[in-house]
């Protein structure tokens, strides 16, 4: 199918494309690399009457590096994080899940903030993020404000986005250094089947699976269990993750997508590496 | 004299085209006051036509006219290969989901998109038979005007082939295997989807498609639309690749109806999602009971193959007849019975797909002989090497008799990944062998060659360029039969209009007829211009054209000088040495009516691993013996094996049209996985056999379609060898390996726990 007509409109600022999305209202739609959006349109799934470019927007293309947190501007690409050297040094895992995303073509153009403003079930770095409970900042008419991932992301494809807010960056607080940070997956299609992230701090350890669920699904049991023996009794939280995974949905959670969590879960633990210092 | 130009690996003459976006396909096409069209398709799976209300898209401003069947009621509607019984749109009922039942023709790609969306198709909806094995069974039919099975309903065909005698054979048999398995519905995934452009002029039907048959699609529209041979023309551009999915008419007589009644040029390009539900590859379900005798031999082989043909026959009888006589192969069996049967249900119609009914046949076949060798404690490779059809032995009783010499092919194939090896842990080999007779006998095909008078040389065959590269290797035919060079020859595009007759490029046929016709002709032309040669330079001896000049005796003169000289013309006057090549092969008598012109054999053997975790099951060796007589150009006949064994290595791992009732779930590039470079191991060889044992040029025979054949059963015996695991249902995704793992280890614990107790 051929998509419906639109007009682009090109913003330089932030504020401008707040106002374009508050004057089209439902008939706008913010536009980055497009690898999602464009897929609907043509699709017939989305027609928009108004695509907003934000990628004319330098404010949502910054990407810090400090020795506690990341912050990335909504519209950098998976491919800039990809290859981002002091990312790679001090989170492997978050360069080697953006590696694995898609394609290259999609990697070149495909957005952080998009991917997770998509909020598409079986996103990589949505799983990731959330357990290493990253924080989202939004713009809109009413001003702006911060929400924790976990909480921006409400379903399978729903946000908390409210009309003519966007997405600006993403803040990654770093565990300590010396903490771990896993993740591994299986994608038996394009996208991932089952994926799982962990993160294992003597304090506080998190184990999220993702893919399975409308948005990642937290372990606490898991994770309790890895903070408890120091990250060592990994037959326990696969078990644990198992039988969370059992007690969800009974359409989703059935007894080989379990047995997958709880292997990723395994693998997870044994590919994490420590966070360096900058 | 042997070959020099044949043989040599030669990039393909289209790749530069391809890879620069140059190359034009019916999808590029545009002509003068050119429209653009949209099929309406049937959102219901099964409904008897109450009305089509068109009213609303035909009050769109831009759109051109809106057809359906009404519109053609003084025409013939149906066609089908052997059974005419789909009309170009539905006339009292849909039959499918996805079937099109109307016609838009807009001034806009886009207006015609939505006006498309607003046909309105009521129907009175009738009971849904999901696949065959609802529809064998029930009390509904889909074509209640085709002739009743004595056994069973909506049956589209059924053949029997037999010879020996079955029931005594396995009466007598020490041992009888019996086993069902499965082979899924799969897609073509062609890049580009069908795209047709008709326009009607005083010549007559003028139509570019993305075709496999030209010749054949031509016949369908003079008899659909009432006009003359003469008056219809199909022109075929490059196409972006067929797999059997472009073979027959498809859409061609729903354009040249569009066409028609808008009087404008119409252009139909399909969207990807629309060529899903336009053919697809039969599923199968195959039962065989496998007589084995004292000596190990297996002295019968009765099979039944069910195939699910879908909404209407497309070439599912002649499937339905070839998986049956193929399902005995390719070992020498003396009593054999297989029953191949085609059935009708409210699916995609299923056709012709690259290997034609036999990966499904061998998937059992290839499963079944490695559980006998495994329960006769035999090695599965020296089992099968004792008993495949020898060189020279009649095939399948009477038939043609093999031209290959198997056991040596797989043997190739097993020694490519270490068969006799040690098996590193937790890995497991296994091969499997397929054969098929071979395409292009029983045909009479032409095909010409013009040597013009500045030494560049031109090819007019009928051979569609799918990217099987057929305008590579006639090109270096041709420059052997000229002892020209192979840069100086360029194939021409197919165009029925003043071109020859060929049946079709399928079945790997193209080589061994078309082929033997161009070098019949380039030799032709090679004599005359001897005979020039010896009257004006006075020698002809080791003659070879050299670009614009002839080169013999040690001396040298310009073609066109030769010409003039011998004709007696001024060089304006001057045109070509032309001549118009043969190949005919008589019917001869085999069991399928006619003998097979040669047998298309393929042997895989692969090393696997599997996850034990998760069920994912990862090839770590693949080699794949394609046995081609004589590689004409060795890249090309390497890509096309790897190509075919990738396809292949699709419905064994991955590949699955899923159905929700008879409504296709993941017909999207996306939702349907297809193997990918990085799912191949690094160990991945072809290794092409040649013998010089074809009926082709230099002992050529077809190929292409080979790699399909033996590799889903080799990657299922490499399961069992690994894992102890047999799975007797295709794909072999992660899950199901998983849970047959866990089924097997839950039995074997409880055999352990019987015996303790």
């Amino acid at each position: 199918m051929s998509m419906s007509p639109f007009e682009l409109h090109r913003p330089d600022d932030l504020l401008s494309a707040v106002r374009l999305l508050e004057k089209y209202g439902d008939d706008a739609v913010l536009h980055m690399g497009g690898t999602e959006l464009l897929l609907l349109m043509k699709l017939g799934f989305a027609q928009p009457g108004h695509l907003i470019d934000g990628k004319r927007i330098a404010d949502l293309k910054r990407l810090e590096v400090a020795d506690d947190r990341l912050t990335i501007g909504a519209g950098v690409t998976h491919r800039r994080i990809e290859r981002h050297r002091d990312i790679a040094h001090m989170m492997p895992a978050l360069v080697s899940l953006e590696k694995a995303v898609a394609n290259i073509r999609v990697r070149n153009a495909g957005t952080l903030g998009g991917n997770l403003c998509f909020a598409e079930p079986h996103s990589d770095p949505a799983t990731l993020l959330a357990a290493l409970d990253a924080t989202v900042d939004l713009v809109g008419p009413q001003g702006g404000r911060t929400l924790p991932l976990r909480e921006f992301l409400i379903g399978a494809f729903a946000t908390a986005l409210a009309p003519a807010e966007i997405m600006t960056r993403i803040t990654v607080p770093l565990p300590r250094v010396g903490a771990r940070v896993g993740y591994h997956r299986l994608a038996l299609k394009e996208r991932p089947t089952v994926a799982a992230a962990v993160v294992l701090d003597d304090r506080r350890c998190e184990v999220w699976i993702g893919a399975l669920t409308a948005k990642p699904l937290p372990v606490p049991e898991a994770a309790a269990v890895l903070a408890s023996s120091a990250g060592r009794d990994v037959t326990a939280a696969a078990e644990a993750t198992r039988a969370a995974v059992l007690a969800v949905d009974a359409g989703e959670g059935d007894d080989y997508r379990a047995q997958l969590a709880s292997v990723m879960v395994r693998r997870a633990v044994a590919d994490a590496q420590p966070r360096l210092a900058l | 004299m042997g070959p020099n130009e044949a043989g040599q690996r030669r990039q393909r003459k289209d790749i530069i085209d391809k890879v620069t976006g140059r190359a034009r396909y019916t999808s590029d096409l545009e002509v003068p006051g050119m429209a653009f069209a949209r099929l309406v398709r049937s959102k219901v799976a099964h409904g008897a036509i109450r009305n089509i209300d068109t009213s609303a898209a035909l009050a769109l401003p831009g759109v051109v006219c809106v057809v359906t069947a009404k519109d053609f009621e003084h025409l013939d509607m149906y066609y089908g290969e052997s059974v005419l019984d789909q009309p170009f749109l539905s006339v009292d009922r849909v039959r499918y989901i996805g079937e099109p039942f109307a016609g838009v023709v807009a001034e806009t790609q886009e207006i015609a998109d939505r006006a498309a969306e607003l046909v309105r198709l009521e129907v009175e909806e009738l009971p849904i038979l999901e696949n065959a094995a609802a529809a064998m069974h029930a009390e509904t039919l889909i074509h209640p005007e085709r002739p009743a099975d004595p056994e069973l309903a909506n049956v589209c065909s059924r053949s029997v082939f037999e010879y020996g005698d079955v029931d005594r054979a396995l009466a007598e048999a020490v041992y009888v295997h019996e086993a069902t398995y499965t082979f899924p519905a799969v897609y073509h995934y062609a890049m580009e989807p069908h795209a047709y452009l008709a326009e009607w002029t005083s010549a007559g039907l003028d139509m570019w498609a993305g075709t496999q048959q030209p010749h054949k699609v031509r016949a369908d529209l003079a008899r659909i639309f009432g006009v003359p041979h003469n008056q219809v023309r199909v022109r075929v551009p490059y196409v972006g690749g067929g797999y059997g999915s472009k073979g027959q008419a498809k859409y061609e007589p729903v354009t040249a109806a569009m066409a028609l009644v808008a009087q404008r040029p119409v252009r139909l390009v399909n969207s990807i999602n629309e060529s899903f539900h336009t053919v697809i590859r039969h599923a199968a379900v195959v039962t065989m009971r496998t007589g084995i005798g004292a000596d190990g031999r297996i002295i019968a082989r009765d099979s039944q193959v069910v195939y699910d043909t879908g909404a209407y026959a497309d070439k599912g009888p002649r499937v339905a007849r070839k998986g049956a006589y193929r399902s005995a192969g390719p070992y020498s069996i003396p009593n054999s019975r297989a029953v191949g049967i085609a059935v009708y249900s409210n699916r995609v119609p299923a056709g012709a797909f690259r290997g034609f009914s036999t990966p499904q046949v061998v998937w059992a076949g290839e499963s079944a002989v490695d559980e006998i060798a495994r329960h006769l404690k035999m090695s599965p490779l020296e089992y099968r090497k004792r008993f495949l059809t020898e060189r020279g032995e009649p095939f399948l009783g009477d038939d043609a008799p093999m031209d290959a010499d198997l056991p040596q092919g797989l043997q190739l194939a097993a020694d490519a990944i270490g068969w006799d090896q040690p098996r590193p842990p937790g890995r497991g080999r296994g091969v499997g062998s397929g054969v098929k007779d071979g395409g292009g006998g029983a045909a009479r095909v032409e095909a010409e060659v013009h040597l013009h008078r500045d030494g560049s040389v031109e090819v007019v065959a009928s051979t569609i360029e799918l990217g099987q590269g057929p305008q590579t290797a006639y090109a270096q035919i041709a420059a052997d039969g000229l002892r020209a060079r192979f840069e100086d020859v360029r194939v021409r595009a197919v165009d029925t209009w003043g071109q020859r007759f060929d049946p079709g490029t399928n079945a790997s046929r193209s080589t061994i007829s078309v082929g033997s016709a161009v070098y019949d002709a380039a030799c032709q032309v090679y004599a005359q211009v001897c005979d020039a040669a010896e009257q004006v330079m006075g020698t002809s001896q080791d003659l070879r054209l050299d670009g614009p000049d002839v080169v013999a005796g040690g001396q040298r003169k310009p073609f066109v000088e030769v010409l003039a000289e011998v004709r007696r013309l001024q060089p304006d006057w001057l045109g070509s040495v032309s001549a118009i090549g043969v190949q005919d092969t008589t019917k001869g008598d085999g069991p399928l009516g006619y003998s097979s012109s040669f047998y298309e054999v393929g042997h895989s053997a692969v090393e696997v691993e599997v996850d034990p975790e998760t069920g994912v099951l990862t090839l770590v060796k693949c080699a794949s013996v394609a046995d081609v007589g004589f590689a004409i150009n060795p890249e090309g006949c390497e890509g096309q094996d790897e190509g075919s064994t990738v396809m292949g290595l699709g419905h064994t791992l991955y590949e699955e049209l899923e159905f929700n009732g008879p409504e296709l779930i993941n017909p999207s590039l996306v939702d349907y996985r297809v193997p990918r470079a990085e799912d191949l191991p690094h160990d991945f060889h072809t290794i092409l056999l040649e013998n010089r044992d074809g009926p082709g040029p230099f002992g050529s025979k077809g190929a292409g379609e080979g790699g399909t054949l033996g590799i889903a059963p080799a990657v299922a015996n490499a399961l069992e060898d690994a894992t102890g695991v047999r799975i007797r249902d295709l794909p072999l995704t992660p899950e199901r390996v998983w849970r047959a793992l866990r089924a097997h280890e839950e039995a074997q614990q409880l055999n352990i726990a019987e015996d303790r107790s």
